[in-house]
C-alpha cells in the first residue's frame, strides 16, 4: 500500500520558485530522506504532502486519498488524524507544559489515545521527568523529542519531518533520526524527512534527491 | 486539553496585560450596573411612594419642593393651609380620598406624622404589632423607624420640634407607641404615624408652654404679625412651615377674615392658648397638605387647575414633579452612564491591542495548532475565547463588585438615611448589559480572530524555519 502518492505536481509563488514533481512514492512502513540545498523547493514539497498548500496542478494522494477532493477542513481533520509533522522549528507551545502539548496533539487529532499510552510515549522518549515544565525549561534534545512525541502521539500513518537535524549536533541528530525510525518502525508509519543536512544520507531506507528548480 | 485550558494558558503567558484588562473591563461594567441598580431603585421608590397619591394641596409655594416634604419627606413644607380650606377641596365630587397631613415634628430624625389610618392605606401597610391609635398623642411608627429607634408596642417617646435631629423636646407630652408597621418597602417605614389631633394638642400646649425656642421649630406653626415681635431675630433660621414674607402676608390676607386658628398668631398673645384645646374648632385648625385620590382620571384636568386659581393653596401633582425629578436626576445619570461606557470602549480597546500584540508572536504557534490538526475555525474561535475569557472575567468581577458596593452602600443610606437600596436584586436590563458587553469582547477580538484565521501556515512555518 503507498502511502504517498504524487504525480505531475506543479506548484508556483507568485514571484518565486515554484516546485515539480513528476513523481514520488513512498510505501508504508518506509522511509525517505528527501535531500536538496536550502531554497530548492523541497519544504515546500513537505507543505504540499500536509495539505497545507494546494498545488496547482497534479494530484498528491495520501494514503489513496486525494487531498484535492477534500475540503478545506477535512484536509485539517485529515491531517490531525493521519499526519505527524515535526517542523525545523518546534513550535512547542510556550503556555503549555510537555504533557499538554502533547495532549493538545492528542485533541486536534481527534485521538482516542490514553493516559497511559502518553505515559509509555514519554519514557521512551525519555522525557517523563520533564512532563509538567513549560518548554522554556528544556534542553534543545528534549524539546526535540517533545516536538516527537507531540507528532507520534496519534500513531500517524504518516510522519513528515522538516529539518529536524539540522540544530542538533551529530550525536543528537543522530539519536533524532533513530528515535524517528523507531517509532515509525514500531508503528508501521512512512517516515519522509525533507533536509539539506547530508548526515542524513544513507540512514534512511530511501534518499530523493529533490529535483532542483529549472 | 481544551480550548478554555489552552486560552487560559496562553492570557497566563502575559499575566500582567490580562489582569489589566481584566480590571479596566470590570471597572466600567462596575461603574454601570452600579448606576443601573441605583437609578432604577431610586426611580422605582420615587415612583413608589407616590402611588396612589393623585395631588397634593398644601400652601403656596414650590409645587416640587411641596411633594418632596408630603410624599417623600425629604424637604421642608411650603407652610400650612387652613384645614378648613382643604377639607372644601377634600370634599369635591371629584375627590375619592382626602388624607390631611400635619407635619412639624421628630422624633431621633423620624417624622412625626399626623394624619389618618387611610394614608397607610396607599402603602398596603398591615399592622405588625398592636393597632391604629384611639386617642391623641398615640402613635404608630413604621418598621424601620421602630428597628433603628428600637421602639415597641407600649413604649414612650417625647417628640421633638422639628422635621431633623436636634431639635428641642415636647417634654410636657410624651407618645404613646400602640402599633409597629409592617415593612412596606416604602417612605412609611421611616415615619412616625399619629393622629392630626395630636399634632394640634402638642403645639397648642407648646404656645402655652413652650414659648422659649423656636429656633430649629419647623413645626405647622404660622407666625403673622402676632408673634413677629417675640420671633424676629429667629427668622433666618426658620424653616418649613414659618412663613413670615410679605408675599405670603399679602396671598392670605383673604384668609385671615375666615379662619384665625390657634396656630395663626394674628392678634392672639400667648395667654391666649392656654384655654382647652376643645375650645379650637374645626375652622381654626390648619395643617400642612391634603393627599387627594381623585374617583376618575378626569379629575386630573380641572381639578389642580381650579385648586390653584381659587385659593391660595397649591395643588402639585406627583407624578409630575417626580417625572420633573427624575428628568434631572436622570441627566447626571446619562452622564456617569456615558463615562461608564468609555471605559468599557477603552478596555475593549486594549483586549483588542493586548490580543493583536500578541498574535504576532504567536503565529508559529498558530500554524502549528493547523499542523496538528486544527480547522481555520477552530483557530478563529480559540482567539475569539481568548478576548471572550478577559471580558467575561472583567463582566463577572465587575458585577460582583457592582451588587455589593450597591448593598453595602444601601445598608449604610438604611442605617443613616432611611433609603431603600439593595445590591442582592437583578434588573432586566442587566441581560441587556451583558450581552452589549459581550459584544464588546467580540468586536475586540474578532479582527485578531481574523487575523488568525487568515494566517498562511505554510508561508508562516517558511518565515520561521
Amino acid at each position: 500500500m503507498h502511502a504517498i502518492q504524487v504525480e505531475n505536481v506543479r506548484f508556483q509563488y507568485a514571484d518565486e520558485a515554484g516546485v515539480s514533481v513528476d513523481r514520488f512514492d513512498l510505501e508504508a512502513g518506509k522511509s525517505v530522506a528527501v535531500l536538496g540545498p536550502s531554497g530548492c523547493g523541497k519544504s515546500t514539497f513537505l507543505h504540499l504532502l500536509a495539505g497545507l498548500l494546494s498545488p496547482q496542478e497534479g494530484a498528491i494522494r495520501l494514503l489513496d486519498q486525494d487531498l484535492a477532493s477534500m475540503n478545506a477542513a477535512a484536509v485539517d481533520r485529515f491531517r490531525g488524524a493521519n499526519l505527524g509533522l515535526v517542523m525545523q522549528r518546534l513550535h512547542l507551545i510556550k503556555a503549555l507544559t510537555v504533557r499538554e502539548n502533547i495532549e493538545l496533539a492528542i485533541k486536534l487529532g481527534r485521538s482516542d489515545a490514553t493516559a497511559p499510552a502518553i505515559n509509555a510515549l514519554l519514557e521512551r522518549l525519555d522525557i517523563g521527568d520533564v512532563a509538567h515544565q513549560k518548554p522554556s525549561t528544556l534542553s534543545q534534545g528534549q524539546a526535540q523529542r517533545t516536538a516527537i512525541a507531540r507528532a507520534l502521539v496519534n500513531t500517524p500513518r504518516i510522519v513528515l519531518a522538516d529539518e529536524p537535524t539540522s540544530a542538533l549536533d551529530d550525536a543528537n541528530a543522530a539519536e533524532a533520526i533513530a528515535l524517528l525510525k523507531a517509532v515509525v518502525a514500531d508503528s508501521g508509519a512512512a517516515l519522509l524527512v525533507v533536509t539539506h543536512d547530508q548526515r542524513i544520507r544513507g540512514t534512511l531506507d530511501h534518499d530523493f534527491d529533490f529535483p532542483t528548480p529549472p | 486539553m481544551s480550548w478554555l485550558r489552552l486560552a487560559i494558558a496562553n492570557l497566563n503567558v502575559s499575566r500582567l496585560t490580562s489582569i489589566v484588562n481584566i480590571l479596566l473591563m470590570a471597572l466600567g461594567t462596575a461603574s454601570i450596573v452600579a448606576l443601573l441598580l441605583v437609578g432604577a431603585q431610586f426611580s422605582d421608590t420615587m415612583s413608589r411612594d407616590a402611588k396612589g397619591i393623585d395631588l397634593v394641596i398644601g400652601a403656596k409655594g414650590s409645587p416640587l419642593q411641596l411633594v418632596l416634604a408630603t410624599v417623600y419627606h425629604a424637604d421642608a413644607p411650603t407652610g400650612n393651609i387652613p384645614l378648613e380650606a382643604a377639607t372644601r377641596w377634600g370634599e369635591d365630587r371629584r375627590v375619592a380620598e382626602a388624607i390631611p397631613l400635619a407635619l412639624g415634628d421628630s422624633f431621633r430624625g423620624y417624622r412625626i406624622v399626623g394624619t389618618t389610618p387611610e394614608y397607610a392605606n396607599i402603602y398596603d401597610a398591615r399592622m405588625s404589632a398592636g393597632d391604629w391609635w384611639d386617642a391623641p398623642l398615640e402613635a404608630v411608627i413604621g418598621s424601620a423607624a421602630a428597628a433603628t429607634s428600637g421602639l415597641s408596642v407600649g413604649a414612650s417617646f417625647e417628640s421633638a420640634h422639628g422635621l431633623g435631629e436636634g431639635g428641642h423636646e415636647h417634654e410636657m407630652e410624651p407618645y404613646r407607641v400602640v402599633g409597629v408597621l409592617e415593612p412596606t418597602g416604602s417612605v412609611l417605614d421611616r415615619l412616625i404615624l399619629t393622629s392630626v389631633e395630636s399634632v394640634w394638642l402638642l403645639h397648642d400646649d407648646e404656645h402655652g408652654h413652650d414659648e422659649h425656642d423656636h429656633e430649629e421649630h419647623e413645626g405647622p406653626h404660622e407666625h403673622d404679625e402676632g408673634d413677629h415681635d417675640e420671633h424676629e431675630h429667629h427668622h433666618e433660621e426658620h424653616e418649613g412651615l414659618h412663613e413670615h414674607d410679605e408675599g405670603d402676608h399679602d396671598e392670605h390676607e383673604h384668609d385671615h377674615e375666615e379662619h384665625e386658628g390657634p396656630d395663626e398668631h394674628d392678634e392672639h398673645d400667648h395667654d391666649e392658648h392656654e384655654h382647652d384645646h376643645e375650645e379650637h374648632d374645626h375652622e381654626d385648625r390648619e395643617i400642612t397638605a391634603m393627599l387627594i385620590q381623585y374617583r376618575s382620571p378626569t379629575a386630573a384636568i380641572t381639578f389642580p387647575r381650579q385648586v390653584n386659581a381659587d385659593s391660595a393653596l397649591v395643588a402639585a401633582a406627583p407624578a409630575i414633579e417626580v417625572t420633573r425629578v427624575l428628568r434631572l436626576v436622570g441627566a447626571g445619570l446619562d452622564g456617569l452612564r456615558t463615562f461608564a461606557w468609555l471605559l468599557i470602549v477603552s478596555a475593549g480597546l486594549s483586549i483588542f491591542a493586548a490580543l493583536y500584540g500578541s498574535l504576532r508572536a504567536r503565529r508559529g504557534d498558530i500554524a502549528m495548532l493547523r499542523c496538528l490538526g486544527a480547522t481555520r475555525v477552530e483557530v478563529l474561535i480559540a482567539l475569539l475565547l481568548e478576548g471572550l475569557l478577559l471580558t467575561v472575567m472583567g463582566i463577572l468581577i465587575g458585577f460582583l463588585t457592582a451588587h455589593f458596593a450597591v448593598e453595602f452602600m444601601g445598608q449604610w443610606l438604611a442605617a443613616t438615611r432611611g433609603v431603600t437600596i439593595t445590591g442582592f436584586t437583578w434588573l432586566a436590563v442587566e441581560w441587556g448589559l451583558i450581552g452589549g458587553l459581550l459584544a464588546v469582547g467580540v468586536l475586540a477580538s474578532v479582527i485578531p480572530a481574523l487575523q488568525a484565521y487568515r494566517t498562511d501556515v505554510a508561508k508562516t512555518l517558511s518565515e520561521s524555519s
